[in-house]
């Protein structure tokens, strides 16, 4: 009975052992094919040049003028639409009048030799946020703002804009730019 | 129970797409610009005799010239064109129209106190006078006026004795352009 299990172990552990090298032997044909994707992301961005914005704003008289070019490009690497915003951050009227009230806005473009003026009027009733239309990936285009302190009054002593001395507005201009999909 | 759920889910993969399709992604970009500040100008005028100077037009006759120069400092922030006037002219008696036989000299003398090489902003009888322009002052700048009363000699005339006339000098500064 030992001598019987002992041959039927012996057995089953040839079999384990040959099991595998017969295995082995199950070679195929095989071949494989590779595809590479590369993915990126476009951008949309702006950059301007020198400072930016910087006006030539000393105190303003009745009739004064304050003035900044800038040129503007899409650097991105995706065609988009940009807006020129503007958001009012403080205005004072110490002597009883507002300048902001007083100034007037006119923000003029200068695009591939073609001129024209995005806004002509009150800073109070140009849009906060004004449409400069398609950019294509890396286009250029300038634009000259001039604030003008708009006389309100006269020059006599009943009749003139004192009580708009010594105020003060404060903007903030702001290009924004979203990808254009047409 | 199980397809159940598998369509439950699926419907609701199809709606999440639906919902991100609709929120309209796009990529954006901007560039903030620093404050932009306006400012409105001051303009503030003060005007005084320079120096120990004094115009005194009392006791005048015939031959006497009285003169002093004023110093017309713009104190604000902005630069303003000076200008002169006149105004509450009287004579007593009327008759004796002194203010017509008075000779006023109103002359610019731009920055220079001494008045070495001044322009003559006018000259004429005081009771003329309508106003003359001064120059520009610019924020801070002071400017310098001489002003002249002459009698000449030959309008004597004895009623005028013990006449008054008087007027009031108005300096005014404007900024600016007027609407």
């Amino acid at each position: 009975m030992t001598r019987r299990l002992l041959t039927a172990l012996l057995a089953l552990a040839v079999v384990a052992v040959a099991a595998p090298r017969l295995h082995g032997t199950s070679a195929a044909f095989t071949d494989s094919h590779t595809t590479s994707i590369a993915i990126s992301t476009g951008s949309v961005a702006i950059e301007h040049d020198g400072d930016g914005l910087t006006f030539t704003s000393a105190p303003l008289a009745p009739g004064d003028k304050a003035e900044a070019t800038v040129r503007v490009t899409s650097s991105g690497s995706l065609a988009a639409r940009l807006a020129l915003t503007r958001e009012q951050l403080t205005s004072t009227a110490p002597a009883g009048c507002a300048i902001r009230d007083a100034l007037r806005l006119r923000v003029d473009e200068e695009a591939g030799g073609e001129h024209r003026t995005v806004a002509d009027g009150p800073l109070g009733e140009v849009a906060d946020a004004l449409e400069l239309g398609r950019f294509a990936s890396g286009e250029t285009r300038t634009y000259a703002l001039t604030i003008t302190f708009a006389p309100q009054h006269g020059a006599t002593a009943t009749d003139n804009d004192n009580c708009l001395q010594g105020s003060v507005d404060t903007e903030r201009f702001a290009w924004q730019a979203v990808e254009a999909r047409s | 129970m199980s397809r159940v759920r598998l369509a439950l889910a699926g419907a609701a993969l199809v709606a999440a797409l639906a919902l991100s399709g609709l929120s309209g992604a796009a990529m954006t970009g901007g560039e903030r610009e620093a404050p932009s500040v306006f400012t409105g100008g001051t303009l503030e005028l003060s005007a005084g005799e320079a120096g120990a100077a004094r115009l005194d037009a009392a006791n005048m006759r015939p031959g006497q010239t009285r003169t002093a120069t004023f110093a017309l400092r713009n104190a604000g922030s902005v630069a303003a064109a000076l200008s002169a006037s006149a105004r509450d002219r009287a004579d007593v008696p009327a008759e004796a129209a002194l203010s017509a036989v008075l000779e006023l000299r109103l002359e610019d003398c731009g920055t220079d106190a001494t008045c070495a090489a001044p322009r003559t902003a006018y000259s004429g009888s005081l009771r003329d006078f309508a106003g003359a322009a001064l120059g520009d002052a610019a924020a801070g700048a002071t400017r310098f006026v001489r002003v002249s009363l002459v009698w000449g000699p030959t309008k004597a005339d004895p009623s005028r004795q013990g006449a008054t006339a008087s007027a009031t000098l108005v300096w005014q500064a404007v900024a600016g352009s007027a609407a």
